[in-house]
């Protein structure tokens, strides 16, 4: 095998990186890290952890390089998603997880190097590690190297979302590439918090010792030690601490989309016609075969379980916050393995960012569905962002080679009441307007009225 | 809160911070107020795992399903 395309994101380990071949990925492991490797399997702790699924599997492969001891080729993650996509319990889930790992790797005699939200990601409707050299020895005495990084990266975000505003989590897990810092988290969140023993021993006093111990010279430990017992001690606490951070996903306009009973004006379809639309949705899709499916704009995720149904594996995109917690509840209960929620504003897509501003990637640059579902949501970009139609058809075509796009005329209530308090800018808003702006990039394969609505489906292939 | 502002104080840390012995294959900065944290609060959480871990230990004793003569079940 030999190296291509090295991760842009693994540059920070020395012990090995991670490489990406025609849809395959390998890391390297440098001669250093080999006996961790090692102890790694003979500890048993792969096998435990893969075994329940909390670590990403590996075989090893043939390396080319004298200086490697090991090259490894890792099971697929089809889609990398970031933590300030998540809702709030799809990170809680990832804490969760990073946890569970870290107390059975020191009862096996090994401890995370690191816990970034960032090796976590969602594989089955599960999330899993997926950064296998984060495992290293654990030495007696050792604090937890990662205590800071797993509390920035998980609990203070969590804390700000639970106590303070749901939407901190996102805003500022994208600005803080490294987590939360704990100062701004303590300053941010109700004094009350403090009188919550977790909250105040691992987030507020926290911060006071990162600001206390500031230019005293950053060596990593002094000659304190911390037993197996207290480790474990502190593991335990971690999660009973996040444990009992909950956030409801109380009624906002989104999430009860659907759920308005018989109120056809929230969405200007009876049961009966969603009904009708899901039936025409899952015959578009059925043409199109596809094998992966964008859904945007998914809201708790109706028609993305059509699309999971024909087949496809789905990344269902809202801007709502309750939204998305509310599909990823459904899902995790429904063991649902295809379809995987996330958090997205389509107007300010997630951007290509950290180091050399590729990091982490961009929206556009994870893009790449077969198709594409643009259910009841061109209008809010033409009119609710002023978007032209020309480049929402732009934007359609370089996410997927098919799309399903609903299309809602001015006529509709819906749209009367985006264009309530402004002025009518938009003559290129008609169904004509629609099939020139979209006739650029795609040719119209199907058009079909909705029944009981004056709302049209088209089904779209890209020009080629 | 008085604790806190000199928790946070130059000469506990100063204290502390003479050999310093990161491990083996860090390639993160644990940050000396995380490590010196950990150590702060070993002895407290230490002594509440073990006291939860009994805890636990005891309830599964009272838990554990008996059998119709009498005797427990192993390993439940």
């Amino acid at each position: 095998v030999t190296e291509t395309t090295a991760a842009p994101s693994s540059f920070r380990d020395r012990a090995g990186q991670v490489f990406l071949q025609e849809g395959r990925v390998f890391r390297t492991v440098t001669t250093s890290f080999g006996p961790i490797l090692e102890m790694l399997h003979d500890s048993g702790l792969y096998e435990e952890l893969t075994e329940a699924r909390l670590l990403v599997r590996h075989e090893r492969r043939e390396a080319a390089d004298p200086n490697l001891c090991a090259l490894l080729e890792h099971e697929v993650v089809p889609f990398i998603s970031y933590p300030y996509e998540w809702c709030f319990s799809q990170l809680k889930d990832a804490a969760l997880l990073t946890l569970d790992v870290q107390r059975r790797a020191i009862e096996r005699g090994m401890s995370l190097r690191d816990a970034s939200a960032y090796n976590v990601q969602f594989l089955n409707g599960r999330p899993i590690l997926i950064d296998t050299l984060s495992l290293g020895e654990y030495e007696e005495g050792a604090p937890w190297i990662a205590y800071g990084q797993f509390c920035r990266h998980f609990l203070a975000p969590l804390a700000l979302m639970a106590f303070a505003d749901i939407r901190l989590g996102s805003a500022l897990l994208r600005r803080y590439i490294d987590g939360v810092p704990l100062d701004l988290a303590s300053a941010l969140l109700p004094k009350t918090t403090k009188l919550k023993f977790g909250l105040l021993t691992h987030l507020h006093l926290h911060a006071k010792a990162d600001s206390g111990s500031r230019g005293t010279g950053g060596g990593p430990s002094g000659n304190g030690s911390v037993s197996k017992t207290a480790l474990l001690g502190i593991v335990d606490s971690l999660r009973s601490t996040i444990q009992s951070l909950t956030w409801k996903a109380d009624a906002t306009t989104w999430a009860n989309y659907y759920q308005s009973d018989g109120d056809a004006s929230a969405h200007n379809y009876g049961e009966q016609g969603l009904q009708q639309k899901e039936d025409l949705v899952r015959e578009l899709l059925r043409q199109v075969r596809p094998e992966t499916v964008w859904d945007l704009g998914a809201n708790t995720g109706r028609f993305s379980a059509v699309a999971a149904e024909v087949g496809a594996r789905v990344i269902s995109w809202d801007i709502d916050e309750a939204a998305v917690e509310r599909h990823y509840q459904s899902c995790r209960e429904r063991e649902e393995s295809r379809i995987l929620p996330l958090l997205q504003d389509l107007t300010n897509p997630s951007p290509s960012q950290g180091w050399a501003s590729g990091e982490r990637d961009g929206l556009l640059e994870r893009g790449g569905a077969d198709c594409v579902l643009a259910l009841a949501l061109i209008h809010h970009l033409a009119i609710g962002n002023n978007v032209p139609m020309k480049q929402i058809a732009d934007f359609l075509a370089k996410l997927a080679g098919s799309a399903i796009v609903e299309f809602v005329p001015k006529q509709d209530s819906q749209l009367q009441r985006l264009l309530v308090h402004r002025e009518d800018i938009f003559d290129e808003y008609t169904e004509g307007g629609f099939e020139t702006a979209f006739g650029s990039m795609f040719s119209i394969r199907e058009k079909v009225a909705i029944p009981s609505t004056c709302r049209i489906l088209y089904l779209l292939e890209r020009k080629s | 809160v008085s604790f806190l502002s000199r928790f946070g104080s130059v000469t506990i840390l100063s204290l502390l911070f003479f050999t310093l012995s990161g491990s083996a294959h860090a390639y993160i900065d644990g940050g000396s107020g995380s490590m010196l944290l950990q150590m702060m609060l070993a002895t407290l959480f230490g002594a509440l795992f073990v006291i939860k871990s009994a805890w636990s230990s005891l309830k599964g004793l009272v838990k554990r399903p008996v059998r119709i003569d009498g005797r427990r079940h192993r390993g439940e």
